[in-house]
């Protein structure tokens, strides 16, 4: 008998053998929504005076690629060594995170960062050097960041320091245990390699006149801080024993000789106040005790320096105010205080506080020191022909920077910025952006806008240098409601750690926090939300029924706009608002 | 040399010659001795495949089918009950067209609840697309379900070869079983590619169009018409190297008989001996045995039947409403004669009853003196039949 | 669980497919396919599958399918995989794909056999918890008290809990898994690929159409469900080490049910009923983990 050998082509035409695919069949005609990938900016970078592009920077560590983080923190501020240690980080206050559990330690990553990220200061050289010159008067943060970002702008730029060393406040105002001088150095080092030169030790006005600088500089900057203490205003404020905060601070940081007694007052609730009070634990003093008018709430000291206070036996004496100093054979001896009370607001939106009668007592001390605030060298800046406010301050336009001479731009302390570094730095970025526009005779407003973060006084200048390489949309903050938490697991922030016992700490300068523990930094990075940054993490690509998106091999994902059927999975589950929903407008 | 066997152990000696590489099966009497051997074959290495022991019926077919369809020889075996609940697989597998060869025991379908021998079981499955062939005896049980695989393989269609509950599956038979050498001459090993190639891949036997299923059943159809010289040429090959065989129809002393008497199954052995009573009495009867219902062997029949005036038909089955399923496919596929015989339908040996040579004699004789055809049949029990003596 | 490595670009399953916007199903078939890879069979059964999978001349799939009957998704799985064992061809890997109809209801009995016998082959369960093929009718995977187009004022039994039946035939591996947490449900696609035997994967494939939510929602219905402790992800060795694979949220039932219209008429009490036992069967599932019970 023939035996037939039965084929595979035997059995095609028997049973239904499907070997065509559904790929001719163009689902996309069924909806015309379609996915539009759209990175928008998170609520931190909105908190931040600099603008600093914290969840992309986030975005990049959680890749490992730390360096790269640091190159995004770097776009806009050239010290994240410096405000990953001293910042009020206020855009923890806007962190969405915390709606979840507990805000995220940005302070502490970009600290994490700065200290090991590599910086990469010739990939940031600008290719031209522009013919214009610019002076930047003074080398605290809002100059470092002038002069920075104008650097990075191409222009020479000078540094003229009155002091031996660079870093204004960062250098003689914040004492060695809280910002090392290494890591202020190394920073402003990087500044230098971008070609600033730095002149210290030079004064306007005396060692060299303000007119040389007009005629040899087509622009100036002026951020000469605000380095004069305000006195207490009591009887007995001359008597030895006597000091005055920032002064104070000046001297030890200087390395000079300064001795305090046993017993020793600071007045005032600020920062400098609580450094004061820790200074001079650290070079002697025995009991030393915070005098301040309002209460805890109300200190403007960041609330972790004010428990880094308590915790080294420091006491905080609140609702006080000094009335008169007390004296026994000519030496200091006792500081008479009278109780407040608080009242209505006052427009520094502070309760008002008021002396409670006949409720006078005294502290027994033998030094005070006067931490209520600082002023500029309102002569140096009336020598310079500078406009001033009524507060002694240089007047400035708000939205350009630029003081009633022409050329002249103005920042920081000096120009009645708020006394804060990033508020500092966020001016000196603002005065750079100001001069470059003066130079180009470009609209500093107009510029501003396009590049402004929400509404806020920041703009990100990376927009600005590569506004087509920079797709982000700066004016959509992500709210909170548009995270999709149910992508993350509830977690615990990470706090910074402190290198020393507080018996260690007061015993020298050594730095006392040591910011994230390294091992801890990983969880940390994968607790922030990446709020309107698409971190690649695929859920779009692998939630998609329709196989709609395609990985385009570098960063993001096209749509296939044959297949989509609009079902806006991607969009409604994008973990950080980066995804929403467009019309082709191509629908049947 | 001949070995006395069982009939449901020469259908599991077939199956082991057959090299059957994969059985699934579920235990259901009188079927159960068929599972029970092949299951010993394995544990002594005999049989090469694997056995599944599902957990009914219908998942022994569908295991089957699935593993046809993969490319591998299969068999299952079952019964009344678990036949019917095997229905919906049987078009399954006919429909996907794989060669799965089974061994229904025939037995009475519960109610009431019996388990004697009754071909409305598989008879029941008519319209599934399955080929059915019903054996006399052990050894054709045998020697069928080895054909099947070769008719099975070159038809793609999927066999039945029943079988009678006890009667053929319990009575002990010298059977003659042939060597493997010899079986393997005439069943070469399977060879149909599987369905699911890694390597190209398709999806098969998915949703079509009224139009497409339309065009798939007259195809199927066609095929089905095409099984009947495959047939044929598989039994005469048998023939050759086996030296037995079977035709789709066996016609006894047909040439000039007055009557013939129908039959199928194990009761075509009851039945010529009363024929041959019959016929040393002087009647001019014969005999035809119908082996094949699907397809069922229309043009044969005809052949067989043209020249003879009456014609007796004995089944051991009953469509209600109408009549016993041999003799009305018989009535239909005589239909295109142009001088029909008188055709007269007897039921008997529903569920195993009884039934003699000398019942079956009256039957024949009784038909003989019909001069018209009737619709209805004839029910013959022991009890009547003693009565009316 | 990490599964970066498998995420590579190939997909087994093409576009242009007829599920509804937003399919919950479709997603998951398509992300076991990118696991499973080429030297897989499919089979499936009655199901949305169906419509997925396409009507002739097309197929879906970039691997052979084979669309079976429906309740013998596990016994075709089952002799396809006996047959690979008889060819040799262990390494290619036989799933079968059934809705909740087909695992829960009518192929139960088929796929406790298969089970038992522990035959070679992945089963995966894509429960959108009603025959919703066929047009959102009641199966015994339907939540208590759910509306449905057979159970009008809400359904009177409650969805078995299959994972427990599941248990009981002591498979190699069983878990639970979602595609609203993609990379959870590939590793245990993965894992379960490097056992032999037969091994179960309960997916809850959130289906908009039948759930009567919009088509946006279902990741995030998925989601929701793990998060509520509705539908835990976990994993059963050999039918006794449970392992919970990812720890939920623990958000209140609340913010699933009312995102879904079949949870329309729940009343307050309704929903404190569906927490209390939401809260026990998690409980009972902890315990499991730690081999009380």
């Amino acid at each position: 008998m023939s035996h037939r050998t039965i084929r595979i082509e035997d059995i095609e035409p028997i049973i239904p053998f499907s070997r065509g695919t559904t790929e001719i069949f163009f689902t996309g005609h069924w909806s015309s929504k379609k996915p539009v990938y759209a990175e928008k900016t998170s609520p931190c970078r909105g908190g931040c005076p600099i603008g600093n592009d914290i969840a992309r920077a986030f975005s990049a560590a959680s890749l490992g690629n730390y360096d790269e983080a640091l190159r995004i923190y770097r776009q806009d501020n050239p010290l994240p060594g410096v405000c990953g240690r001293v910042c009020y980080h206020p855009c923890e206050s806007e962190c969405n995170r915390k709606e979840f559990d507990e805000a995220i330690n940005i302070r502490g990553f970009e600290r994490y960062l700065a200290d090991h990220g590599k910086v990469d200061v010739k990939h940031e050289t600008p290719a031209r050097t522009r013919k214009e010159k610019v002076a930047v008067i003074g080398s605290g943060p809002a100059g470092l960041s002038a002069a920075y970002h104008l650097a990075r702008l191409g222009y020479p730029v000078t540094i003229l320091e009155a002091l031996p060393e660079a870093g204004g406040m960062l250098r003689y105002g914040i004492p060695e245990y809280r910002l090392p001088k290494e890591i202020l150095r190394r920073e402003i080092g990087y500044i230098e390699q971008l070609g600033a030169q730095i002149m210290t030790g030079v004064r306007v006005g005396k060692d060299i006149a303000f007119a040389e600088l007009r005629n040899s500089y087509q622009a100036v900057f002026i951020a000469v801080g605000a380095h004069q203490g305000m006195r207490l205003g009591v009887e007995g404020e001359d008597l030895p024993g006597v000091m005055e905060g920032i002064q104070f601070l000046r001297s030890v940081n200087l390395g000079e000789k300064v001795k305090v007694g046993k017993k020793v007052a600071v007045v005032g609730g600020g920062n400098t106040a609580i450094d004061c009070a820790r200074t001079a634990r650290r070079i002697g003093a025995k009991e030393v005790t915070i005098i301040y008018r309002r209460s805890r709430r109300e200190m403007p000291a960041l609330p972790e320096d004010v428990a880094a206070v308590e915790r080294e036996g420091i006491k905080i004496d609140l609702l006080a105010s000094p009335k008169r100093l007390l004296s026994e054979s000519g030496r200091l001896s006792g500081i008479e205080c009278l109780r407040m009370a608080l009242g209505d607001a006052d427009e520094s939106g502070r309760p008002q506080p008021t002396p409670v009668a006949r409720s006078e007592f005294v502290v027994p001390l033998d030094t005070v020191i006067a931490a209520i605030g600082q002023a500029p060298d309102v002569k140096f800046l009336n020598d310079l022909g500078l406009r001033l406010s009524r507060r002694g301050v240089i007047e400035i336009s708000p939205e350009s920077t630029a003081t009633n001479i022409e050329g002249i731009f103005a920042g920081g302390d000096s120009a009645g910025v708020r006394a804060f570094v990033a508020d500092a730095i966020a001016s000196g970025k603002m005065g750079a952006l100001a001069i470059h526009c003066y130079l180009e005779r470009k609209n500093v407003g107009e510029e501003f806008q396009s590049h402004q973060i929400g509404d806020r006084r920041s703009f990100s200048f990376q927009s600005f240098m590569d506004p087509d390489g920079y797709a982000v949309d700066l004016k959509r903050i992500v709210p909170y409601e548009k995270i999709n938490t149910l992508c993350f697991s509830h977690g615990t922030r990470t706090n910074d750690s402190d290198a020393l016992t507080p018996k260690q700490s007061i015993k020298g300068f050594k730095e006392v926090a040591q910011g994230i523990d390294p091992s801890q930094m990983t969880a940390e990075i994968n607790r922030c939300f990446k709020c309107g940054t698409c971190t690649d993490c695929d859920l779009c690509f692998l939630l998609c029924p329709d196989i709609s998106l395609v990985k385009t091999g570098k960063k993001g994902y096209t749509v296939k706009m044959d297949y989509c059927k609009g079902c806006s999975i991607c969009a409604t589950s994008c973990p950080r608002n980066v995804i929403e929903i467009g019309s082709t407008g191509a629908s049947k | 040399m001949k070995q006395l066997l069982q009939g449901n152990y020469a259908v599991a000696e077939a199956v082991r010659l057959a090299r059957v590489q994969l059985v699934a099966a579920y235990p259901i009497t009188p079927q159960t001795p068929i599972y029970e051997k092949l299951s010993d074959m394995e544990l002594e290495g005999k049989l090469t495949g694997v056995m599944m022991r599902t957990e009914s019926e219908h998942s022994a077919m569908a295991a089957c089918i699935a593993a046809s369809l993969t490319g591998v020889r299969t068999f299952t075996a079952t019964a009344s009950q678990g036949l019917a609940l095997m229905h919906e697989m049987l078009h399954f597998a006919s429909g996907n067209r794989v060669p799965i060869v089974m061994c229904n025991v025939n037995r009475v379908v519960a109610v009431p609840w019996a388990f004697g021998s009754d071909q409305s079981d598989s008879l029941s499955q008519r319209d599934t697309g399955w080929l059915q062939f019903y054996c006399e005896d052990a050894q054709e049980a045998l020697d069928t379900v080895i054909q099947a695989y070769k008719i099975a393989e070159q038809s793609l269609f999927p066999v039945i070869v029943a079988i009678d509950g006890f009667f053929t599956s319990h009575f002990m038979e010298p059977i003659e079983i042939p060597d493997q050498a010899t079986v393997d001459a005439f069943l070469p090993p399977f060879s149909i590619p599987t369905r699911f190639n890694v390597e190209d891949p398709a999806f098969i036997s998915n949703v079509v169009s009224p139009e497409q299923y339309m065009v798939y059943r007259e195809r199927s159809f066609a095929d089905m018409e095409k099984t009947r010289p495959i047939i044929r040429e598989a039994n005469r090959e048998y023939q050759d190297i086996v030296g037995r065989g079977y035709e789709v129809v066996e016609a006894v002393n047909t040439d000039g008989a007055e009557i013939v008497l129908v039959t199928s199954g194990a009761m075509t052995s009851t039945a010529r001996v009363a024929i041959e009573s019959l016929r040393a009495k002087g009647y001019k009867a014969g005999l035809l045995k119908i082996k094949a219902f699907r397809p069922f062997p229309a043009e044969e029949v005809q052949e067989a039947l043209k020249s003879v005036p009456k014609v007796a038909v004995l089944d051991r089955n009953i469509s209600l409403g109408k009549e016993g399923i041999f003799c009305h496919e018989l009535k239909s596929a005589l239909y295109p004669l142009e001088r029909r015989p008188t055709v007269t339908g007897y039921i008997a040996g529903i569920c195993g009853a009884d039934v003699s040579p000398e019942m079956i004699e009256d039957m024949v004789v009784e038909a003989l003196k019909r001069d018209k055809p009737t619709d209805l049949p004839v029910w013959v029990r022991r009890e009547t039949w003693l009565q009316k003596k | 669980m990490a599964t970066k490595e498998i995420e590579t670009e190939k997909e087994y399953m093409r576009s242009g497919h007829m599920g509804c916007p937003g399919c919950g199903l479709a997603s998951t078939i398509r992300l076991v396919m990118k696991v499973l890879g080429k030297n897989t069979i499919v089979v499936m059964i009655p199901s949305c599958v169906g419509p997925i999978s396409a009507n002739y001349p097309n197929s879906v799939f970039e691997v052979p399918c084979f669309h079976s009957a429906f309740e013998i998704a596990a016994p075709t799985a089952a002799g396809i995989a006996n047959a690979l064992k008889v060819q040799g061809r262990d390494d290619i890997i036989p799933v079968a794909f059934a809705g909740d109809g087909g695992t829960f209801d009518i192929g139960l009995q088929s796929l406790s056999g298969a089970a038992d016998r522990d035959d070679n082959f992945i089963y995966i369960c894509l429960d959108n918890e009603a025959y919703m093929n066929t047009g959102i009718q009641s199966s015994s995977s339907t939540p208590q008290n759910v509306w449905t187009m057979t159970t009008p004022g809400g359904r009177q039994g409650k969805k078995k809990k299959f994972m427990q039946i599941i248990a009981a035939h002591r498979m190699p591996y069983a878990a639970t898994a979602s595609f609203g947490h993609p990379h959870d449900l590939m590793a245990k696609v993965k894992r379960a690929k490097e056992i032999k035997g037969t091994r179960f994967i309960h997916t809850l494939t959130p289906c908009p159409t039948g759930w009567r939510m919009s088509e946006d929602l279902s990741a995030k219905s998925a989601m929701l469900a793990v998060e509520t402790k509705i539908f835990p992800l976990y994993e059963i060795i050999d039918g006794t080490e449970y392992r919970i694979t990812h720890e939920p949220q623990g958000l209140p039932v609340s913010e699933y049910t009312k995102m879904q219209g079949r949870y329309r008429h729940f009343t307050d009490e309704d929903v404190a009923r569906l927490q209390r036992q939401v809260d026990e069967d998690w409980e009972h599932l902890v315990a499991q983990t730690k081999g009380i019970c």
